[in-house]
């Protein structure tokens, strides 16, 4: 009976034009937003490739100076690997000037979600007085742009695909009673619950499989270099969320007479739980870890700074005592780069405590914003998609660390040549220390999403049982 | 009569549960939003002033150095704020908060505040203009779309024409039926508003604030005004009440969520901003029109020697890095200030073309005007960063001078004496007229959206039908 | 005499304290056409509604073939046929979809030639077969519903005032083809109170008054009997009962 159910109601969702709506709908959406998408990932590919060009070309640079230097150096008599003085055989041109430009590229799903490619850097440049964020392809953007926010993927499935969900659906069984065909119906050996799992298992099949398509469509325009995992990983959340706003218009539907209180009944849903929860979790999270004004950051960094640089010769004493492996050299015969160090260091140490506090507000905000998303399926959803684009908190968070990471490599490398006036040679310039930009793989993400993907299953599953208990009810055919 | 229709429409309402509901829900977002907007405002404000003010301790007790390294300490300017932006944040959180001013750098202000929010701020965030803007409008339109069509579903629409109730009178009534509620929810709202505002002490003339803040107000009730006139409309032209419920709606969606987006993604294909790496080049690329160092050095020592009368550069008796330092800001600023003024230009026709694009979309049109008067949009922002440039060249030139005027060369250094003569940094915010004069496009959209309005609803009121 | 198809057995539904069924016995054989005669609010569509399992009785039970309702509630359907005052079809679709689709739910996978055989059977017009039901008149749906008891092959039809607002042919017409169905076999319980047809339809008649059986008149004294005043009688003395 199930079957039939199924065959008549696709035959009739498709006769109705309904089904050709909303698939034409849906279908054009995706393209507009994977177009914007792929648009603004090859626009921040071909940023991240002029930051990465132009570093090649200033270590070519540094590298013939370099060269020039040496044969100098040669034809004057010196040994190369004698001690040098501040110039261009210094490591300083490295270890401080030009640094290390570590970009971190688009993920292979990128194009999905703008996420916080928009706002967060393409690229950062270490050296040793720091890390320097160098800004991605919307860094120019209107902010009135990054406001809006762009019609991603990601935004299309939060916002516009529940509403096509609850369009075909609002009405699945209500209709029919007020229609009067209800009664018709269940005058057959069939349950209510049957023929409702038969309406929204043919919706539910038209809407994911547009979605499929769709999204499938621009995973190939995108280049599609790997991430079918990803990509699966998508269609997962999409199917999940989706399945939260059916089982949500099965359960209103079970539990009201006619199709315009059960609409009225959703679109409050849909303002509440994509629109209202949201900005609330969000005023709710920035009022409670209120982040540090960047204000108080950067009068501690010009404070710490102008104490370090008073403080010269104390600053350098200070290093030799944190750093007893070093030959300590007297203040008269330390050169610039090493009062660089030295004064570096100490303006870190001032603003420990400074970022500390930061980081420690942010994550505190995040962790509530975790927390508090499972108020709201759209903003479970919202997350997970921008964790599996890799446009989300996690993939910065962890780029972060990867380069502070990197930042003491590179100070532990060079900082040390400066002290003892080592030369930068050729070879030294092709054994650079390197990032090797890791992307999650798809397992560990789908781990770190269990979470709420778990949570929209089961809100999914509980709203679908109370619907199937709704439906067989006494009197739920009249 | 009207008024008997009026009173009878705002009795049913008041005895609707959900009604009161509704309102409730909006109400206690509305204040929340305004609490923590204000909250929000004052501790960012304070700490602005104290930042501000600390700064300039840093800045004089820098100790002594040369004059122009001290061009290179550089000193910052921080962004304030109207106690409006309170209300209604704007862009706010997509724009810099502070501005390093330094020799030879003209960079835009850095530190936006959404680098270190949660995702979920781009989902949105629930402040007092997004609740005006999104919620209330949501309810009047709620309210109102079965004004007729209900009637007419219900068929007393037949029987109060048969009463020979004139259809003018009629829709006039429903009219003041649906806003005398509202109106009662958002005029008490914005009296306390504004005359909070005009208690506080915010940067600028409070009186400037006041005018702000009332012209603000006027807009959101012209804008309240043109939804209910329009729900209205669609009431009285559709068939059923669940053909103007679903229009009415449809008509909140796509200005509330697609018509903003799609306006700054049109604005941005018709007038693109470059990408950072394609600025940077271009200011490369006017930066070489300049001369290295070295030849603008020789240049100066060749022309002071002619000047001067004698043969060695030694015996110059003027500083020539001052001069050499001097003219070189000039030079770089003069070749600087035009890329920045073209990619302002540039911003500012996006703005433009998002207000023409809100003849689609009045709420667009509203959101524009109302971070133009909260001093929340981006020509605000960009006015504060011109004055932080303007400040940045005289004070830098102002050292550069000094190491002329003392003759000093790089050793030469100078104390607190000259660093207190570089006055503070401050800041006005331009006029309410200077925010709204950019918006008249904006303006002019909301009065034609409401002048076709008021035109409309009298002539479809006219030919109201019973059945 | 075989067990009846349509079996009532201290049928009783209250709602909200009001009783709307009072302990109802009723029995309907195959062959027979049951007229259920009672005013506004009797308990003539709760019982159909018991009947068809819409309803879950305080007291009692209803039987179909033997099967309690409840207990069996999709294998009493397979039995029953329903015709609702207003037989609703699917606008968008033909007759013979319409049809086509409630007949798989019964489980009748049904060829075109069949199902339009079924059709012919019932009196539906050969060129109306193929429109939208949208277009149909009431008349013209009843059939459609006729149709799909043959095609079900049910044991037990439940009509739900077929008659009203059927003008007197299609209403003449629509009471043959109950007749048949009852001759080939059927039970047939009809809620009505259309005096006029329960007279040339009926073969018992039972007058149920504020969820009681008053009355039964068997059909044999069916053609002497004046059903006007009998129903009246009942009616008006609903007030002040008839001592028993």
């Amino acid at each position: 009976m199930g079957s039939s159910v199924l065959r008549f109601e696709t035959k009739r969702l498709l006769a109705s034009g309904a089904a050709g709506i909303t698939a034409l709908l849906l279908l054009g959406l995706i393209a507009y937003a994977g177009y914007v998408g792929v648009q603004h990932t090859s626009e921040q590919r071909g940023v991240i490739e002029t930051y990465a060009a132009d570093h090649a070309e200033s270590l070519d640079a540094v590298r013939q100076r370099v060269a020039a230097a040496e044969s100098t150096a040669v034809a004057n008599g010196e040994s190369l690997d004698g001690p040098v003085a501040f110039g261009s055989r210094h490591p300083y041109v490295i270890g401080s000037a030009q640094g290390r430009v570590l970009t971190l590229e688009p993920a292979p799903l990128a194009a999905f979600a703008v996420g916080q490619s928009d706002l967060q850097p393409a690229a950062v440049r270490v050296t040793i007085g720091g890390r320097e964020p160098m800004g991605g392809a919307a860094a120019l953007d209107h902010p009135l742009k990054l406001l809006a926010g762009h019609v991603d993927l990601a935004f299309v499935f939060v916002f516009f695909f529940p509403l096509l969900v609850l369009a075909l659906t609002f009405g699945l069984t209500s209709a029919e009673r007020e229609s009067g065909l209800l009664r018709m119906v269940l005058s057959h050996p069939i349950r209510l619950t049957t023929l409702a799992a038969g309406k929204l298992t043919v919706r539910a099949a038209l809407l994911f499989g547009c979605a499929a398509v769709g999204t499938g469509a621009v995973w190939l325009a995108s280049g599609a270099e790997g991430g079918v995992g990803r990509w699966a990983l998508w269609l997962l959340v999409v199917v999940l969320y989706g399945g939260f706003w059916l089982a949500l218009a099965a359960f209103v539907d079970s539990r009201v007479r006619t199709p315009v209180t059960a609409g009225l009944v959703l679109a409050a849903c849909w303002l509440g739980l994509v629109v209202v929860v949201p900005a609330v979790v969000n005023v709710v999270a920035t009022s409670l870890y209120p982040v540090p004004s960047r204000m108080d950051y950067v009068t501690a960094r010009r404070t710490a700074a102008g104490l370090a640089e008073r403080e010269g010769a104390a600053s350098l004493a200070r290093y030799f005592n944190d750093h007893p492996e070093l030959t300590t050299v007297e203040e008269e015969e330390a050169d610039f780069p090493m009062l660089r160090v030295a004064q570096d260091e100490r303006i870190a140490e001032a603003l420990a405590p400074v970022e500390a506090r930061f980081t420690e507000q942010k994550a505190g905000q995040q962790r509530f914003v975790r927390a508090l998303g499972y108020l709201s399926p759209a903003v479970l959803a919202q997350q997970a998609f921008l964790d599996v684009a890799g446009t989300g908190h996690a993939r910065y968070a962890a780029f972060d660390a990867q380069t502070e990471a990197f930042h003491e490599a590179w100070v532990d490398r060079f900082a040390p040549a400066y002290f003892e006036r080592q030369p930068l040679r050729l070879a030294d310039l092709d054994a650079l220390p390197t990032l090797d930009p890791q992307i999650e793989s798809t397992a560990d993400l789908l781990s770190r999403l269990a979470g709420p993907l778990a949570a929209l299953a089961l809100l999914a599953a509980l709203l679908g049982a109370a619907a199937s208990r709704g439906y067989g009810r006494a009197g739920s055919a009249l | 009569m009207t008024l008997t229709i009026a009173r009878k429409e705002a009795t049913e309402m008041a005895r609707d549960g959900r009604f009161r509901w509704a309102v409730g829900i909006v109400l206690v977002l509305l204040l929340g939003s305004l609490v923590a907007g204000w909250t929000h405002y004052a501790s960012a404000e304070a700490e602005r002033a104290t930042a501000q003010a600390s700064d300039r301790e840093v800045w004089l007790g820098q100790g002594e150095k040369n004059q122009h390294s001290a061009t290179h300490f550089g000193a910052y300017a921080f962004k304030p704020t109207t106690p409006l932006t309170a209300a209604d944040p704007g862009v706010l959180p997509y724009t810099g908060t502070s501005v390093f001013m330094e020799a030879h750098s003209g960079a835009d202000a850095d530190f936006r505040p959404a680098e270190d929010a949660t995702t979920v701020q781009r989902l949105g965030s629930l402040t007092a203009a997004s609740t005006l803007q999104l919620l209330v409008p949501l309810l009047i339109l709620l309210l109102a779309f079965s004004a007729f069509a209900g009637e007419r579903d219900a068929g007393t629409l037949r029987q109060l024409l048969s009463l020979g109730v004139p259809r003018k009178r009629l829709a006039l009534g429903k009219a003041l039926g649906v806003a005398s509620p509202i109106l009662l929810l958002v005029v008490p709202l914005a009296v306390v508003g504004v005359a909070a505002l005009a208690l506080l002490d915010g940067p600028g003339s409070p009186l400037a604030t006041l005018g702000r803040a009332s012209m603000l107000v006027g807009v959101y009730v012209a804008y309240f005004v043109l939804v209910l006139a329009l729900s209205l409309l669609v009431s009285a032209w559709a068939g059923s009440s669940r053909t103007a419920l679903v229009t009415l709606l449809g008509f909140w969606l796509v200005t509330s969520f697609v018509v903003p987006r799609v306006a700054v993604s049109a604005a941005d294909a018709l007038h693109p901003t470059p990408t950072l790496t394609a600025f940077e080049e271009s200011w490369r690329a006017e930066r070489e029109a300049l001369p290295p160092w070295p030849d603008r050095v020789a240049e100066i020592e060749e022309r002071l020697m002619e000047e001067q009368g004698v043969d060695t550069p030694d015996a110059i008796t003027a500083s020539v890095s001052g001069v050499a330092l001097y003219e070189a800001e000039r030079d770089e600023t003069d070749l600087r200030r035009p890329l920045y003024a073209a990619l302002g230009e540039q911003y500012e026709t996006q703005t433009q073309t998002a207000q023409a694009v809100s003849i689609l979309s009045p709420l667009l049109a509203v959101q524009l005007v109302s971070m133009g008067l909260a001093g929340s949009d981006h020509a605000h922002h960009r006015h504060f960063a011109d004055a932080a440039e303007a400040y940045r060249y005289d004070y830098v030139q102002a050292l550069n001078q000094d190491m002329i005027d003392e003759n000093a060369d790089w050793s030469f250094t100078v104390g607190r004496e000259m660093w207190e003569e570089v006055p503070p940094f401050t800041y006005q915010t331009p006029s309410a007229s200077w925010a709204v004069g950019r918006y008249g496009l904006s303006l002019g959209v909301l009065g034609a959206w409401t002048l076709a309005l008021l035109v409309a609803l009298p002539i479809a009121a006219g030919r109201l039908r019973a059945a | 005499m075989s067990a009846p198809i349509l079996h009532a057995r201290g049928l009783t539904k209250r709602f909200d304290g009001a009783t709307a069924v009072d302990a109802l016995d009723l029995t309907v054989n195959a062959g027979e056409v049951y007229a259920l005669l009672g005013p506004n609010g009797a308990g003539k569509t709760t019982t159909i509604n018991l009947f068809l399992g819409f309803l879950v009785p305080d007291a009692g039970a209803a039987l179909v073939d033997g099967l309690d309702v409840q207990a069996e509630p999709l294998e009493t359907k397979h039995r029953l046929a329903y015709l609702p005052e207003q037989v609703a079809l699917y606008p968008s679709l033909s007759g013979v979809e319409n049809l086509k689709y409630f007949a798989a739910l019964a489980g009748h996978d049904l060829s075109d030639a069949d199902l339009a055989g079924f059709l012919d059977q019932a009196g539906l017009q050969r060129e109306a077969h193929s429109r939208r039901a949208g277009t149909y008149s009431k008349g013209m749906r009843q059939k459609v519903g006729i149709a799909l008891a043959l095609a079900k092959g049910a044991k037990a039809l439940l009509l739900d005032e077929p008659t009203s607002g059927l003008d007197p042919s299609a209403s003449a017409e629509f009471s043959g083809l109950v007749r048949q169905l009852a001759n080939s076999g059927a039970a047939v319980l009809m809620a009505t109170h259309d005096l006029f047809r329960v007279k040339d339809t009926a073969t018992r008649v039972g007058v149920l008054v504020a969820g009681r059986l008053r009355e039964e008149v068997a059909s044999e004294a069916l053609p002497t009997t004046d059903l006007e005043a009998l129903y009246l009688g009942h009616v008006h003395g609903a007030k002040t009962p008839v001592p028993a």
